[in-house]
């Protein structure tokens, strides 16, 4: 058997998938032992020391040497610290802290094929190892080769431990050597080893266990200790753990001599005894030595070698891990079912009365239930927002370092789920958002708090939540506060507002989100890195969402992030331009209205604007922008429907008629074709057509750059008018091929009562459900 | 080199399942098995390759059969805006959205006014998937490699460098497409590329 047949990157991508995992979790909990110190939860600890034990036992399997070796110390001082031996304080808290932002760095590092220079962590591992084995080490620990018993005040027992395996045992992908290993950092371990079962060469099946052993282990540690070495295995073995004497001090010196001798033996267990037979005994060790090894690389066998920590095995966790590729192609299946029952619901009113109301109730239940399996499978997608959170307090720390400001993160709603596609694309904005709070909202120096009489400690807090079917997420600093009078001298400066220009705070705050602003005096390589939250906005609102800030002088900032809970399902408005359906984003979306002919102005630029209680706002003619025939070129016939573009600023996009509202699936373009101005996606609609999402700021750009050639086309005469909207919406194909002999007419002509209006929309919302 | 009864037998089934939808041909967008299959063929054939024909006017012409995910009926699309005139909108092909091109249109022949009789073939190029309006699937032909005649300088540019060769079937001459070039859409935008094709 051997074990260079197996492709190891695949498991190595598998560990460090789990890795990644494990770190989240552990940088939660001791997020929560920062928070609480006094009362720690036991719970805590052990999982902290299961996820380091996990790391290190990959990082065994996979020879990641160094990972090895730091994690190996981190979790002796965190078993210490979980047998009450170390009291927790805010010292060693913060030690932890630190160790568990180095094992981060040894696994990325690792995951890259690299190491990090030793001096980078030599300091810290020398304080863990001060803590865990009451010594420092000056050279780079090794595996199981560093440590010294030291007879404490704690008394030594002595545990005869007869450990004889089942067959399946490194089938399970177990290994003896760790067990002994791992006994060897309990205390003085005496091994040996039993034979008997050990078939002739011929017979010996490379991945069973033929051995058995008995240690004699003399220890300070608890029963519980020994017993959790084994945790792993006690399915797959006889285990049988005694408690022979209590060694006395003398003896446990005696004992301490021997040391050399019994750590010999120990060192190699899985060599067989002498008493082997002479003849087979180097093939033995051979096949013995390889027997042991093997199963070390995890082989695709039915267990895996369970690194999600002892306890979750036990409680059976009910989750399993499904790649996304499958998910995604689940929740495109459920839309095409949706979109197929919708297709079938419309034919049921063609059928004869008596049969359509039976129809009718079969689809009723029908559409219900697809409904529930669309909801189900987009939950499948719903992750907690914990993973992107637990990054965030490691950002703290380390800029709070580097700022040389006292800052403590609070966060809550970490349990708060969301897509998967927006949990990807919510780091960066969020770091970004981070950084400004610390970097530019909290005091210089813990002194300026002081003297503004506030504590020392900067609170800052990160919370989610769910409000009216979207997500926010809420930073909040108790720092200084926007200053007005600085932002808005440096947007002056800056060009960005006229010097002149009376605004209101709000309007005033919100000037941080323009682009090419930024407060900081100078580029700090913190939050000043060219990038301001322009880009935040801008990331923001190319997810669906919006970005807001509140802030009161002297007492603190706060930002809003909203975000809608998935990026592959979209709420839009269905809008009709002559015969085309088009999506606008409802998020986008602030009213409609349909303006009368005195709110209509031209600018001298060619621009139209409608005037709305005072504002004005440019008109994006889309039948324009997309070359549409047939449809309505007069505001006042149309309707305007107003959108929010980046920025905050608001437009209104020219349309036919407003079709209703719906859920959309959103769909690629680009995955079979290129990016097209102006649309962000694409959906399919419930009669199975592809219908466009428009790109509102892509809108606006488009109708800036052809303005002026509006203009002229305005001089030389409307000759596209859309003289029937009923028509067109009742029987498009037919119109389609009708509206081109349509003589143009000229504007205003038609006239639609409200009412005959309104009844198409209601018709048509109908249809659209 | 020749045409066989077979082949349209077959010919007529393939349209007939792209028609009814056929799951089966939904499965398997990898370009990449394709072009391992492609290869696999070519090599056990000696040196033949397939090629589904199809008409647009009188011409006749043939994408390698399998590149050919589909064929299916003329339906109405969604036009796309502000795109050339021969691409023709993007339909729904089982939630996957995919641009309909004319063909008549690319070769500058003027835009089809597409019928339920006309029929779209949709194939993978690269990683993607397009749809070719043409006007009707004529034939499956079985090509060795050696029969397939470079294309000679034409006066129209764009044959000339969207044809990857020529194969002469009885009296009738097939136009081989070289669908990358084709609908590559980096092509289209910079103009006609220089470099010589190959395959």
């Amino acid at each position: 058997m051997s074990t260079n047949d197996f492709d190891l990157d695949q498991f190595k991508a598998t560990y460090f998938e789990e890795c990644a995992e494990l770190l989240i979790d552990a940088e939660t909990r001791l997020a929560d032992l920062q928070h609480n110190p006094e009362s720690v939860d036991a719970e805590d600890l052990n999982a902290i020391f299961r996820v380091v034990h996990s790391v290190k036992g990959g990082a065994g399997a996979f020879s990641f040497d160094q990972l090895v070796g730091f994690a190996h110390i981190y979790e002796a001082l965190l078993d210490r610290m979980r047998q009450g031996e170390i009291q927790i304080t805010e010292e060693i808290v913060t030690l932890l802290l630190t160790a568990n932002d180095i094992l981060t760095n040894l696994i990325q590092a690792a995951q890259n094929g690299t190491t990090l220079p030793e001096e980078s962590f030599t300091e810290v591992k020398n304080k863990l190892n001060l803590l865990a084995f009451d010594q420092p080490v000056s050279t780079p620990a090794e595996e199981g080769e560093h440590e010294t018993i030291t007879p404490d005040e704690t008394r030594e027992k002595k545990y005869i431990i007869s450990f004889n395996p089942k067959p399946e045992l490194l089938q399970h992908a177990n290994e003896p050597l760790l067990l002994v290993r791992e006994m060897k950092e309990l205390g003085e371990l005496e091994t040996k080893v039993n034979t008997d079962r050990l078939p002739p060469i011929q017979k010996i099946i490379s991945d069973e266990a033929y051995f058995s052993w008995v240690f004699e282990l003399i220890s300070d540690c608890s029963l519980s200790d020994v017993e959790e070495v084994f945790e792993f295995v006690t399915e797959d073995c006889d285990l049988d753990i005694k408690i022979e004497e209590e060694a006395t001090e003398a003896e446990a010196e005696a004992k301490q001599e021997e040391k050399t001798k019994s750590q010999q033996i120990s060192a190699e267990p899985a060599e067989p005894a002498e008493d082997s037979s002479e003849k087979s005994l180097e093939a033995t060790k051979q096949q013995a030595v390889e027997a042991m090894q093997a199963p070390t690389i995890p082989t695709p066998a039915p267990v895996k070698p369970n690194p999600a920590g002892n306890t979750q095995a036990s409680q059976r966790v009910s989750s399993i891990r499904v790649e996304l590729d499958r998910v995604d192609r689940l929740v495109n299946m459920v839309g095409e079912l949706v979109i197929t029952q919708a297709m079938l619901r419309q034919q049921v009113d063609n059928l004869p009365s008596e049969l359509a109301a039976f129809m009718a109730k079969g689809f009723e239940d029908l559409g219900m239930h697809t409904r529930e399996i669309q909801e189900s499978v987009m939950a499948v997608r719903m992750q907690p927002v914990k993973s992107v959170f637990a990054r965030i307090p490691r950002l703290v720390r380390e800029l709070a370092t580097k700022l040389g400001k006292k800052v403590e993160l609070e966060t809550s709603g970490e349990h708060t789920e969301v897509d998967k596609t927006v949990i990807e694309q919510l780091s960066d904005p969020l770091t970004h958002m981070i950084r400004n709070s610390l970097d530019h909202g909290i005091e210089e120096t813990p002194e300026d708090r002081i003297k503004a009489g506030k504590p020392e400690l900067a609170t800052v807090t990160l919370s989610a939540e769910h409000r009216s079917g979207r997500i926010h997420i809420i930073v909040t600093d108790d720092g200084r506060g926007i200053n007005r009078e600085r932002v808005k001298a440096k947007a002056i400066e800056k060009g960005i507002i006229g010097p002149d220009e009376n605004l209101s705070d709000e309007a005033i705050d919100d000037l941080i989100f323009s682009p090419g602003f930024s407060t900081a005096e100078e580029v700090t390589d913190v939050s000043g890195r060219g990038v301001g939250m322009d880009v935040v906005r801008r990331n923001i609102s190319n997810l669906g969402g919006r970005i807001s800030v509140q802030s009161t002088s002297g007492k603190g900032t706060k930002f809003i992030m909203s975000l809608p809970l998935t990026l592959a399902v979209l709420d839009g408005m269905v809008v009709a331009v002559g015969k085309e359906k088009f999506i606008i984003s409802l998020t986008a979306i602030i009213e409609s209205l349909r303006p009368a002919k005195t709110e209509l102005h031209k600018l001298s630029n060619g621009a139209e604007v409608v005037s709305l209680r005072g504002e004005y706002i440019r008109l994006v003619k889309l039948h324009r922008l997309f070359n549409i025939p047939g449809a309505q070129n007069d505001p006042s016939q149309a309707l305007v429907v107003v959108v929010e573009i980046e920025g905050g600023k608001q437009v209104g996009i020219l349309v036919d008629e407003l079709l209703g509202q719906q859920q959309v699936v959103i769909k690629s373009l680009e995955e079979n074709y290129d990016p097209v101005e102006g649309i962000s996606a694409a959906t399919i609609l419930g009669n199975g057509m592809v219908a466009l999402i428009l790109d509102v700021d892509g809108l606006d750009a488009m109708a800036r750059q052809t303005s002026h050639k509006q203009n002229q086309d305005d001089e030389k005469g409307e000759t596209r008018n859309q003289p029937n909207l009923i028509t067109t919406s009742l029987d498009t194909k037919k119109l389609g091929s009708e509206e081109k002999l349509t003589p143009a007419q000229p504007e205003n002509t038609s006239t639609i009562p409200a009412d005959t209006a309104s009844e198409a929309i209601t018709q048509k919302y109908e249809v659209m459900e | 080199m020749e045409s066989n009864s077979l082949a349209t037998q077959e010919n007529m089934d393939l349209t007939l399942q792209g028609e009814t939808n056929s799951p089966a041909h939904n499965q398997d967008h990898n370009p990449d098995h394709n072009t391992g299959k492609t290869g696999m063929a070519m090599a056990k054939d000696t040196g033949q390759q397939q090629f589904i024909t199809f008409t647009v006017g009188d011409q006749e012409y043939g994408v390698d059969i399998m590149s050919v995910r589909e064929i299916k009926g003329w339906v109405e699309t969604t036009l796309l805006p502000n795109t050339p005139e021969y691409m023709r909108g993007v339909l729904n092909l089982r939630g996957v959205i995919v641009p309909i091109f004319d063909l008549r249109c690319r070769f500058g022949l003027g835009k089809t006014e597409a019928t339920n009789l006309h029929v779209i073939v949709i194939i993978a190029v690269k990683n993607r998937m397009v749809g070719i309006l043409v006007d009707t699937v004529s034939d499956i032909l079985t090509v060795s490699n050696s029969d397939i005649r470079d294309v000679p300088k034409m006066e129209t540019l764009i044959e000339e460098e969207y044809l990857s060769g020529l194969v002469t079937i009885e009296e009738r001459m097939v136009a081989l497409l070289n669908q990358e070039r084709l609908f590559d859409t980096q092509i289209i935008e910079n103009g006609i590329g220089l470099s010589q094709v190959d395959e």
